[in-house]
C-alpha cells in the first residue's frame, strides 16, 4: 500500500502537541541533541528501540569503540566494510569524524548515563566507509558503499552525502537514474529506503542535482536543513531545496553528537585541518538533518514491525505526519514535496495508529 | 563667480563623472565575470526562496558557547562543497574550451594532485546568452576523475566482452563493479577535450546503455 503524501497542515499535530507526554533518558546532553528540536522525547514513551532494522550508514566511517555507539553496531569489531582506498588502524576507522557524528544523531547509545542520546537508543549499524581524512570521495565509491549495505540487508541507509552535478540536461539526468539503477532496483528488491542528504549548496536540486538524493526512485528519500523547526522554521540558507526532488526538512543546525574519542585532524568545508573537540560536539548541514529522518524510520519500523509494513507505505506514513511549514518564518511550502518538516512525535503517533 | 553660478558649471560636470564611473565599474565587472548569476539574464530555476536574517545563527552560537562547546564547521558554500579552492592551489596541467552543443560550453582545466585519483578534471559550464548568443551565462562547475568514466553497459555483455569492445577503441577495464553491469573505465589522457571524446566513442557503442563522469571532490554534506 503506497500512501500519498499529504502537503496541507495535518490538524493531528495541533492535538497531539498539547496531549502526548515525554519520555527522556538519563544521558546529560540529551537534549542538546536531538530531543526537543524534532520532538524525540515525544515518541520515546512509544518506542526506543531500533534493534530489529539493521541501519546502514554510508560516510567516513566511524569509531567503533566510542563508549555512546559501540553497543549500537551489528558487529562491534568489525562494523563493516571500507571503499576509500584509505587504510587505517581498522577498516571503516574515522578519520574525518562526519561519519561518527552521523551515527550518533541515528543512534548514540540512549539512557546508559553517558554524552548523548540518537534517535534510536538501541540499534544494529552497519558501516560503508567512502570517504578519506578529507571527506573526498568519487562517485564510484559512493556506489559501492551503497550496494555493500544492500547486501548486508541494511534496511535503512542514510547517506550524508554525495555528488554534486550542476546543470544537468535531460539526456545527462537520465544517465545518472541509469547508472544508479542497479541500487535504486536492489532496493526496491530488499525493501530498503535510502535517506539522502539534499546538500548544502543553497540550490534547487530539481535544477542542479546532487545524487543519490536527486535520483527519482520512490526508495530515495530527500531531506533539507532546517533550524529548530517548531520554533524557528527557518531553512539553512545552505540547504539544498526543491518543490520536486526534496522531500521533507529536518533540523540541520549546530547539532550536538558524538565525535571520535582518538585524536583526529578534520578538514572545514573550505579544505583548513582543525583539531576537534573530542567525544562530542557540533555540526551542521543536511548531513545532520538526514539521519534524524533515517532514525525516525528505523524507529516506526521497529515499532510497527519489520514484517508488517513494506517500505514504501513506511515512507507514506512518514512523510503524511510532518509538521506542514506555517509560512510564519518566510518558507514557502511548495519548496519541499511535502511542505514539512519532520516530527518524530508525530511519526511514532502515526506508526501506532498504523498498528490499531 | 558667486555660488549658484559655480553650481551651475560644476553641476553636470559632476554628474558626468559619476555616471561614467559606474558604468565603468559594471564592464570591468562583466568582464571579470563578476556579474551575480541569473540576476539580469532568465533562470531555469523557478522555486521562490524567502530567508531571513542571521539572528538565528546568532542565537544559537551563544548556546553553543554557553555550552561549552565549539561548532566545529558550518555548512558549505557553493564553491567549497566540490573542493574548488583546494583544486586552485595547483597549477592545471592541461586546459581548453570544448564546444558541446550550440547553446553550451565547458572550460575544462586538469589538475594533478595527491589524492586517490591524481588526475582531476575542474569542468565550467556556460551556457549561450539570449541577449547576444554567446556563451556568458555561467551555470555552475563540475569536478571529476579526468582519466576514467562511469560506464553502464547493456544487459547480456559479460566481463569478457565489455573487456574485449574497450581494447578495440583503445580503453581499458579499470574496474568492474559490484554492481550490476556497472564498469569503470579509463583511456589515455592526451589533451583537456580527451575524456570528451571518450565519452562520445563510448555513447556511440551498441554495448553502452549509460556514461556519466565520475564526480569526486567534497562529498560530506
Amino acid at each position: 500500500m503506497i500512501l500519498p503524501v499529504k502537503a496541507a497542515w495535518n490538524p493531528n499535530g495541533v492535538d497531539y502537541l498539547f496531549s502526548s507526554s515525554s519520555t527522556n533518558p538519563n544521558d546529560p546532553s540529551y537534549d542538546l541533541a536531538v530531543a526537543s528540536d524534532v520532538r524525540a522525547n515525544k515518541a520515546w514513551n512509544r518506542n526506543t528501540d531500533c534493534s530489529s532494522v539493521k541501519i546502514g550508514i554510508v560516510d567516513s566511517g566511524i569509531d567503533k569503540d566510542h563508549d555512546d555507539l559501540t553497543s549500537n553496531l551489528a558487529n562491534p569489531s568489525s562494523p563493516g566494510q571500507n571503499f576509500s582506498g584509505v587504510s587505517a588502524s581498522y577498516p571503516v576507522k574515522d578519520e574525518n569524524s562526519h561519519g561518527t557524528h552521523v551515527a550518533g544523531i541515528i543512534a548514540a547509545r540512549g539512557n546508559n548515563g553517558i554524552g548523548v542520546a540518537g534517535i534510536c537508543w538501541t540499534a544494529s549499524m552497519v558501516v560503508a566507509k567512502v570517504t578519506d581524512a578529507k571527506g573526498s570521495a568519487a562517485l564510484s565509491d559512493v556506489v559501492d558503499g551503497l550496494n555493500y549495505l544492500l547486501d548486508q540487508n541494511a534496511k535503512v541507509i542514510n547517506a550524508s552525502l554525495g555528488s554534486y552535478v550542476p546543470a544537468t540536461t535531460e539526456s545527462e539526468n537520465a544517465e545518472f537514474e541509469d547508472i544508479f539503477s542497479g541500487i535504486t532496483s536492489k532496493a526496491a528488491s530488499k525493501g530498503a529506503l535510502i535517506v539522502a542528504a539534499a546538500g548544502n549548496n543553497g540550490r534547487n536540486t530539481d535544477v542542479d542535482r546532487t545524487y543519490p538524493a536527486s535520483l527519482s526512485s520512490n526508495y530515495v528519500i530527500s531531506v533539507a536543513s532546517n533550524y529548530e523547526g517548531f520554533s524557528d522554521e527557518e531553512l539553512l540558507n545552505t540547504s539544498n531545496y526543491g518543490g520536486g526532488t526534496v522531500h521533507l526538512s529536518a533540523p540541520g543546525y549546530s547539532i550536538h553528537s558524538t565525535l571520535p574519542e582518538y585524536d583526529y585532524t578534520a578538514y572545514s568545508f573550505n579544505g583548513n585541518p582543525y583539531t576537534g573537540t573530542k567525544n562530542y560536539g557540533n555540526k551542521s548541514g543536511t548531513s545532520m538533518a538526514a539521519p534524524m529522518v533515517a532514525g525516525t524510520l528505523a524507529l516506526m519500523w521497529s515499532h510497527i514491525g519489520l514484517n508488517d509494513i513494506d517500505a514504501l507505505s513506511l515512507k507514506g506514513l512518514l512523510l503524511n505526519n510532518v509538521e506542514s511549514y506555517s509560512g510564519t518564518d518566510g518558507v514557502p511550502g511548495n519548496i519541499l514535496i511535502t511542505g514539512g518538516f519532520l516530527d518524530v512525535g508525530l511519526a511514532l503517533e502515526a506508526a501506532e495508529d498504523f498498528i490499531n | 563667480m558667486d555660488l549658484k553660478k559655480w553650481i551651475f558649471v560644476l553641476g553636470p560636470v559632476l554628474f558626468l563623472f559619476v555616471f561614467s564611473m559606474r558604468a565603468c565599474v559594471e564592464t570591468s565587472q562583466q568582464e571579470l565575470g563578476l556579474e551575480e548569476q541569473g540576476e539580469s539574464l532568465p533562470t531555469t530555476d523557478t522555486a521562490t526562496r524567502v530567508f531571513k536574517s542571521k539572528k538565528t545563527t546568532e542565537k544559537k552560537a551563544t548556546e553553543d558557547s554557553s555550552a561549552g562547546e565549539a561548532v566545529n564547521d558550518s555548512p558549505t558554500s557553493e564553491d567549497d562543497s566540490v573542493g574548488t579552492k583546494a583544486l586552485d592551489e595547483f597549477e592545471p596541467i592541461m586546459s581548453g574550451e570544448y564546444v558541446e552543443s550550440e547553446t553550451r560550453m565547458y572550460i575544462q582545466k586538469i589538475y594533478e594532485v595527491s589524492s586517490r585519483y591524481p588526475y582531476i578534471m575542474k569542468q565550467e559550464i556556460y551556457e549561450t546568452s539570449p541577449l547576444d548568443g554567446a556563451y556568458k551565462v555561467f551555470r555552475g562547475e563540475r569536478q571529476f576523475v579526468a582519466d576514467h568514466i562511469l560506464v553502464k553497459f547493456k544487459e547480456g555483455w559479460t566481463e569478457d566482452m565489455v573487456i574485449s569492445a574497450m581494447a578495440k577503441v583503445g580503453f581499458l577495464v579499470r574496474r568492474k563493479m559490484n554492481t550490476e553491469q556497472l564498469y569503470l573505465i579509463s583511456f589515455p589522457m592526451l589533451k583537456h577535450d580527451s575524456w570528451n571524446e571518450a565519452a562520445e566513442t563510448l555513447r556511440s557503442l551498441d554495448s553502452v546503455s549509460s556514461v556519466v563522469p565520475d564526480i569526486y571532490g567534497k562529498a560530506l554534506f
